[in-house]
């Protein structure tokens, strides 16, 4: 049961360009584990177990290497580790290199859930709001891309079929140069058509309208002051410098005053939303199982 | 009341001396449903252009249409695009979306209505159709059909006066337009929209229809009923060979020495012939088919699926080709058959069972060895094996590493045999649909081929073509070369086989002689069998038919 995926995309696009332009922003090791952690939470939630895990491998050997990589090319901090030939192994660029690949994977994990949750018509959706004719080209080419890759492969196989092409390097080079102006012309004749399937519906027309199966709701609208207010709460915070934090010589020790924990706490809320609705949405069901 | 009124329209194409179409005279009612038929290039297509400004080429027009009493040219932009709608040909390249449900909304929203309303009619529209399951799709993920229902429907969301389709169901499965004929019969039943198709499939459509357009060199040869259409066309049989687009009771009416009402079905064929014709002549002599028993391609139990997670799409299927023959796989849409062919051609690989060829197992067949001097596939799509600017480079390009004067011989016979003389300057995407095949074929005959695969090789073609088709397969045949095909097309197959195979649940399940095949069977057999099966025996085809009846003639 999926429940983000039916809020409105405003509601959507809000919560990731909220995450992912604070993971970005920062560079307090805490916020980071907090976006690390709650986005890949998010994405065991949406995507099939195996892809997961798949993912979860990937972001972890990225992570180690990463980390690993910066002191070898970093020797700045004061805290000498161990040295290796003549290089010295800070303990203070180890770290700087672990919170920087958590904020790259961190992203990379947004964006995959981003990927699943804004399917291209919530974006187009979202962009014929401010250019209408764009967005029409732009879910044109959404829906040719698929064709023109499929009749590439047909082409292909017919050309194929006839064997005239050796297995020569030469010989493939010319075969996929006819496939390609094949396919172009063949591009080019279609259009002809969707051109005139669209002057035939008239388009062009002043006073288009846009229309969308998407309804904004109380619970879009409650949802984006949570959002809004935690972002405003966290954006005063860090600018009164209560989230800063120093790699180079020492590292900062972490603060954790009043205002801190609670700087933190939204943070972590903020980035957990999207996984609390799913997961209260599944206890919902499994409730309503039970009494059934 | 008009809704159309055409008078002496003459149209004629830049830089072309003589008119697409002339003297065009033709009042089309409201709320009726008016098929336009004719030959390939006689002028249908434009005439239906003419009547939607929006698609009206340019080029020199003569004589006035009037849309309700005014003149059409110059009509409000919006008005003509609100209730004049237009379907094409070819389902994918109308459609603009990349949601089910924005497609729907498209032309509403260029004309500018508010979105509670497109949302409501969207909805209406959707009901009507039935693609309620569709309405968040992706098009991409559409079957043709579905995209063609798509697409009528996103006319119809706008409420239009009348539609005009431009042979919608050409490139449709035979149950995919038996499903779009109706709705357009519901559409001009229930709604009273006014419709006017342009057709060649005749068979199914053309007791939809109020009214009958022929026409033939620009003009328009007959506006009348069916029956009188059909009685006009009898007398008038020598310049009709549109007649094979009709069906087989027409057919067999128009070649019948026998007055009366032209029988429309195959209910009324039967009355038709029970009533004007005796039996004492009950059997016709089946042709005895040459089969050689030598075996050139032979599966033993394959199975195949396209990923480790699907469905089986052939499983433990065995099948015999034997040499010289030509052996035609029918089934239903879906069942494999297009498969089937990729599987035998080397392009995908059974995860089970055994593939042989000439006696030699397909996976030992090195590089191109397969295909040289071998075993060809005309794919679905005749375009796909068009890479040059013109049929005559398209041709030299097989050249290969034959000699030139062996190739100069092997490119005159196939040219002459073909007829694609005229057409040597052309762009292979210009062709029609039957010319476009016969290059296709051309490309691979010189090959030299010894097995010929065809897919489909009907597709969206008329019943003139499939007769050429006919005699140049027969044609191959006698040149030795063993033929493959798979096809919806039961009539065409009746006519070009020795053996047919019907591909059922994965598997083939019935393999025959022509003759076992066809007269065995109740309902996967020809128009002409069901029409005289009771009366006659051995009947096939529609020359069969003819042949037999005759015989029976009482004078």
């Amino acid at each position: 049961m999926r429940r983000m995926i039916k809020f409105h995309p405003s509601v959507i696009i809000t919560f990731f360009i909220c995450s992912i332009f604070y993971t970005m922003y920062t560079n307090n090791p805490l916020v980071m584990a907090l976006s690390f952690f709650c986005s890949l939470l998010f994405y065991l939630i949406l995507e099939e177990k195996k892809l997961f895990f798949r993912h979860l491998l990937f972001t972890l050997l990225i992570f180690a290497i990463l980390t690993l990589t910066n002191p070898l090319f970093v020797s700045r901090g004061e805290t000498i580790l161990f040295t290796i030939g003549k290089k010295n192994i800070t303990k203070e660029s180890l770290a700087y290199g672990a919170t920087m690949s958590m904020m790259l994977t961190a992203v990379i994990t947004w964006f995959k859930c981003y990927n699943k949750i804004m399917t291209s018509d919530k974006f187009i959706y979202l962009f014929g709001k401010i250019l209408p004719n764009v967005s029409t080209i732009i879910s044109m080419g959404i829906s040719f891309i698929p064709r023109f890759i499929e009749k590439g492969k047909a082409i292909n196989l017919a050309q194929k079929n006839l064997g005239l092409y050796k297995k020569k390097f030469l010989n493939r080079v010319k075969l996929n140069l006819r496939v390609f102006s094949s396919l172009i012309t063949w591009a080019l004749e279609n259009s002809l058509d969707t051109a005139d399937s669209m002057n035939a519906r008239g388009y062009g027309l002043k006073e288009k309208t846009n229309f969308s199966i998407f309804k904004y709701k109380i619970s879009d609208f409650l949802l984006t002051i949570i959002m809004v207010s935690l972002m405003i709460f966290i954006i005063i915070g860090s600018a009164l410098k209560y989230l800063d934090y120093q790699y180079y010589p020492n590292l900062t020790p972490l603060n954790f005053s009043l205002i801190n924990v609670l700087l933190y706490l939204a943070l972590g809320l903020l980035m957990m939303i999207p996984t609390i609705i799913e997961v209260k949405e599944n206890l919902k069901w499994n409730f309503f199982k039970s009494k059934i | 009341m008009e809704l159309f009124q055409i008078e002496n329209l003459t149209f004629t194409y830049p830089n072309e001396k003589l008119p697409a179409i002339r003297d065009i005279n033709l009042s089309i009612e409201k709320g009726s449903f008016t098929i336009i038929c004719g030959e390939t290039g006689c002028g249908k297509t434009t005439l239906l252009k003419m009547l939607k400004n929006e698609l009206r080429p340019f080029g020199k027009l003569e004589g006035e249409i009037l849309y309700e009493g005014k003149p059409l040219i110059g009509m409000d932009k919006k008005k003509s695009v609100q209730e004049i709608g237009f379907v094409f040909q070819n389902p994918a390249n109308q459609i603009v979306a990349d949601k089910v449900w924005n497609e729907l909304a498209f032309g509403l929203e260029n004309l500018g209505t508010p979105t509670a309303q497109i949302r409501k009619k969207i909805a209406e529209m959707a009901s009507f159709f039935n693609i309620e399951d569709l309405f968040r799709r992706d098009t991409a993920s559409l079957s043709g059909g579905e995209k063609q229902l798509l697409n009528l429907a996103s006319i119809m969301v706008m409420e239009p006066k009348v539609l005009l389709l431009d042979e919608p169901t050409a490139q449709l499965d035979p149950i995919f337009r038996d499903n779009f004929l109706r709705l357009l019969h519901k559409i001009n039943q229930e709604l009273g929209t006014t419709i006017i198709l342009v057709e060649h499939h005749l068979e199914d459509a053309l007791t939809l229809a109020d009214k009958v357009i022929v026409m033939g060199f620009g003009f328009i040869f007959s506006h009348d009923t069916i029956i009188n259409t059909c009685q006009l066309i009898k007398s008038n049989r020598d310049k009709f060979p549109l007649i094979s687009n009709f069906p087989t009771s027409v057919q067999l009416y128009n070649s019948l020495d026998c007055d009366g009402e032209c029988p429309l079905n195959v209910r009324q064929g039967k009355q038709f012939i029970e009533n004007n014709f005796s039996n004492k002549i009950k059997n016709l002599e089946p042709k005895a088919p040459l089969l050689s028993s030598e075996k050139i391609i032979s599966l033993k139990n394959i199975s195949f699926r396209y990923s480790k997670n699907d469905p089986d799409i052939l499983d433990d299927l065995s099948l015999d080709i034997n040499k010289g023959e030509v052996l035609a796989i029918v089934g239903s849409n879906g069942a494999g058959k297009s498969t089937l062919l990729h599987l035998i051609a080397g392009n995908l690989k059974p995860y089970r069972g055994k593939i042989v060829i000439q006696g030699k197992d397909i996976n030992k067949y090195k590089n191109n060895e397969l295909y040289d001097n071998n075993l060809v596939l005309l794919p679905q799509n005749p375009d796909d094996l068009f890479v040059f600017d013109t049929v005559k480079e398209e041709l030299l390009e097989m050249k290969g590493s034959i000699p030139s004067e062996e190739f100069s011989i092997r490119l005159n016979e196939i040219i002459s045999d073909l007829k694609l003389k005229e057409l040597y300057d052309k762009h292979p995407f210009d062709l029609s649909g039957g010319e476009k095949q016969k290059l296709a074929l051309a490309k691979i005959l010189l090959l030299k081929p010894k097995i010929i695969l065809l897919d489909e090789p009907t597709k969206g073609l008329d019943g003139i073509f499939k007769i050429h088709l006919t005699e140049i397969i027969k044609n191959l045949q006698r040149k030795g070369i063993t033929i493959v095909l798979v096809t919806h097309d039961i009539e065409f197959s009746a006519m070009v086989c020795d053996e047919c195979a019907l591909l059922f649940d994965n598997s083939i399940i019935n393999k025959a002689t022509r003759n076992e095949f066809f007269l065995n069977n109740s309902f996967y057999t020809t128009a002409a069998n069901r029409i005289t099966r009771d009366r006659y025996n051995n009947v096939i085809t529609v020359d069969d038919a003819i042949d037999i009846i005759r015989r029976n003639q009482v004078l």
